[in-house]
């Protein structure tokens, strides 16, 4: 589905060479068609970056990106827009990421309209319906929504143009733990009901656990492990993911002292 | 005199037009001197609105009913001017969203500087010397360096130790720490912790999260709300071991790490909450009586209190 090769980006800060940022560093790996691929990693350790470069969204200085076969890397705009349709990208902060003085039904259209579909009224209540909301948000504007229904119209909203691929970074670092396995969940859905390639975003590794078949550690830009989740998360092999796994048991040091009380509650 | 804070009664209700939205509805809370309690639950419960209220911050024309004492002055009564001289030095708060709390083209020495001319009168060398000594405090490096940055050029969590250096100028014996791990990655949010758990070895903290692992980590109790309500009150032990209002059920449920299972539906809005209880349509074991009445904060256990009907 996609892989990429020698991926480089270099951003400049200020004119002088020495205070750059090589935010990605020869980053090369594939994902299957219908796999999750995780990727973790301290703040400012290239994971954002590396998701837009997989869009295009940033330009990479060097490298390849194959989609489905196509170097996408090499297409001019026009063909990349009509390839871009079948990759989106679910960011971290669902209110910014829709236009505040467009209503939710508005918002559904545009991407539909981009898609060609004629049927536009029954596709949005389908949409709708796919995410688990009803058709009053229609006409509802971003700033009547939760944070978790705002996630839930951005995640309709990709599907609308029907793509095969997702970029989701950071999708639920936003919202509550209740909304958060909602939104999880959904997107697991999702993912087996459409064929749903993804690369998943998060500082969470206990989110990442959930969610991925296979997890990349990237430390300064550079993938530096990359292999099944459960062997990551039982014997990892980079000091430096070794690290991680430990701040992640020392954060939980105190959940597992108390555990057991959560009684089973039916699905 | 320091027994602590106490809340009695207490109601928050914001005007929103005609309308009146109660925020913060029949708070009974205790924090005895030295205890750090945690208030979890999700967005838009109320939890940042009890904090605000306790620390006098909220806008003028909102509704407070209630009582607050903090070592035994009453907060809800004093006049501005006194209300004034306790913020920073009796009790102080750490606010949520360090990046956008910090004024973004003055460096974070003379933002702390502030607070330590404010309360400690000091000016000068003094002042600095006292701001090198808070930025050591919390965990800065290089201080004395440190302290002419400005906040862009301070990652997260720096940051967060700046709003934690700000809170402690002027020594306060009380702290409410609004979501200080919220956006921080595991590393830097576990340092924080341990800042906080040093820091307030002989202080009593108000602990404001979502983050369970993190109340867990630092709190000597918590208390849930749900909805401007506080709906179970235990031991951090009791409520992560024994949890028996639903709703804590059903957030602990929803942890990855215990299951991921969510709890369904979404809460009343504020501004129509229903008759009885508020937790009612989404919980798994109401009855009849859950939707028509409402029900009270009640000690089921020593020290275990919870305001649901299943143990009446």
């Amino acid at each position: 589905m996609i892989e990429i090769s020698g991926l480089n980006k270099r951003f400049s800060r200020g004119r002088s060479e020495s205070s750059s940022v090589q935010a990605v560093r020869d980053v090369s790996f594939s994902i299957k068609k219908g796999e999750c691929l995780g990727v973790i990693g301290e703040s400012g350790s290239g994971k954002t970056t590396l998701g837009k470069l997989l869009l295009r969204l940033t330009e990479p200085d060097s490298g390849s990106i194959l989609f489905e076969g196509i170097d996408i890397s090499a297409l001019n705009r026009r063909e990349m827009r009509k390839i871009r349709q079948r990759m989106q990208m679910v960011f971290q902060d669902p209110t910014a990421s829709l236009n505040p003085c467009m209503t939710i039904g508005s918002a559904l259209s545009e991407a539909l309209k981009q898609r060609g579909v004629q049927d536009i009224e029954s596709e949005r209540l389908r949409l709708l319906e796919k995410v688990g909301l009803g058709s009053e948000f229609l006409r509802r504007y971003p700033y009547e929504l939760s944070g978790g229904q705002t996630q839930r119209i951005v995640l309709a909203r990709a599907l609308a143009v029907r793509p095969v691929f997702i970029v989701a970074d950071e999708p639920t670092s936003a919202l509550d733990v209740s909304v958060q396995a909602q939104i999880l969940h959904l997107m697991k859905d999702l993912q087996k009901e459409y064929g749903l390639t993804y690369l998943f975003i998060s500082h969470d590794l206990e989110v990442i656990r959930y969610m991925s078949d296979r997890v990349a550690v990237m430390s300064e830009g550079r993938i530096i492990e990359l292999r099944q989740t459960e062997e990551v998360f039982s014997d990892p092999q980079h000091p430096f993911t070794q690290r991680l796994i430990s701040e992640n048991e020392i954060s939980e040091r105190a959940l597992r002292k108390f555990s057991g009380g959560t009684r089973d509650i039916p699905e | 005199m320091s027994d602590g804070l106490r809340i009695r009664g207490l109601e928050v209700t914001f005007m929103n037009g005609q309308e009146k939205v109660r925020a913060v509805n029949s708070v009974d809370l205790c924090i005895h001197s030295g205890e750090k309690l945690g208030l979890i639950g999700e967005t838009g419960c109320g939890k940042t609105i009890l904090g605000m209220a306790i620390m006098r911050l909220l806008n003028p024309d909102t509704l407070i009913r209630g009582q607050i004492t903090c070592n035994g002055t009453s907060i809800t009564s004093i006049s501005e001017e006194e209300m004034r001289q306790m913020r920073g030095r009796e009790i102080a708060m750490i606010i949520q969203q360090s990046l956008t709390s910090l004024n973004p083209v003055i460096t974070v020495g003379r933002q702390i500087a502030e607070a330590v001319e404010l309360h400690q009168g000091l000016s000068g060398r003094e002042a600095r010397a006292e701001v090198i000594r808070l930025l050591s405090e919390v965990g800065i490096p290089d201080p004395e360096i440190r302290l002419d940055c400005y906040p862009h050029e301070f990652s997260g969590g720096m940051n967060e130790r700046v709003m934690i250096a700000m809170a402690l100028a002027g020594n306060p014996s009380f702290l409410i720490a609004d979501e200080p791990t919220t956006g921080l990655d595991t590393t830097v949010k576990n340092r924080i912790i341990s800042l906080l758990k040093d820091i307030s070895h002989e202080r009593s903290m108000l602990f404001i999260t979502h983050d369970l692992a993190a109340a867990a980590e630092i709190c000597d109790r918590i208390a849930v709300m749900y909805c401007g309500e506080i709906v179970e009150c235990a031991t951090t032990e009791d409520i992560f071991r024994a949890p028996l209002h639903p709703y804590t059920q059903g957030l602990l449920a929803s942890m990855p790490q215990r299951g991921l299972r969510p709890i369904r539906g979404t809460g009343p809005s504020l501004a129509a909450v229903p008759p009885g209880c508020r937790f009612c349509n989404r919980c798994r074991e109401s009855r009849d009586c859950c939707t028509t009445e409402h029900p009270e904060l009640r000690e089921k256990r020593k020290g275990h209190y919870v305001r649901c009907f299943l143990y009446d």
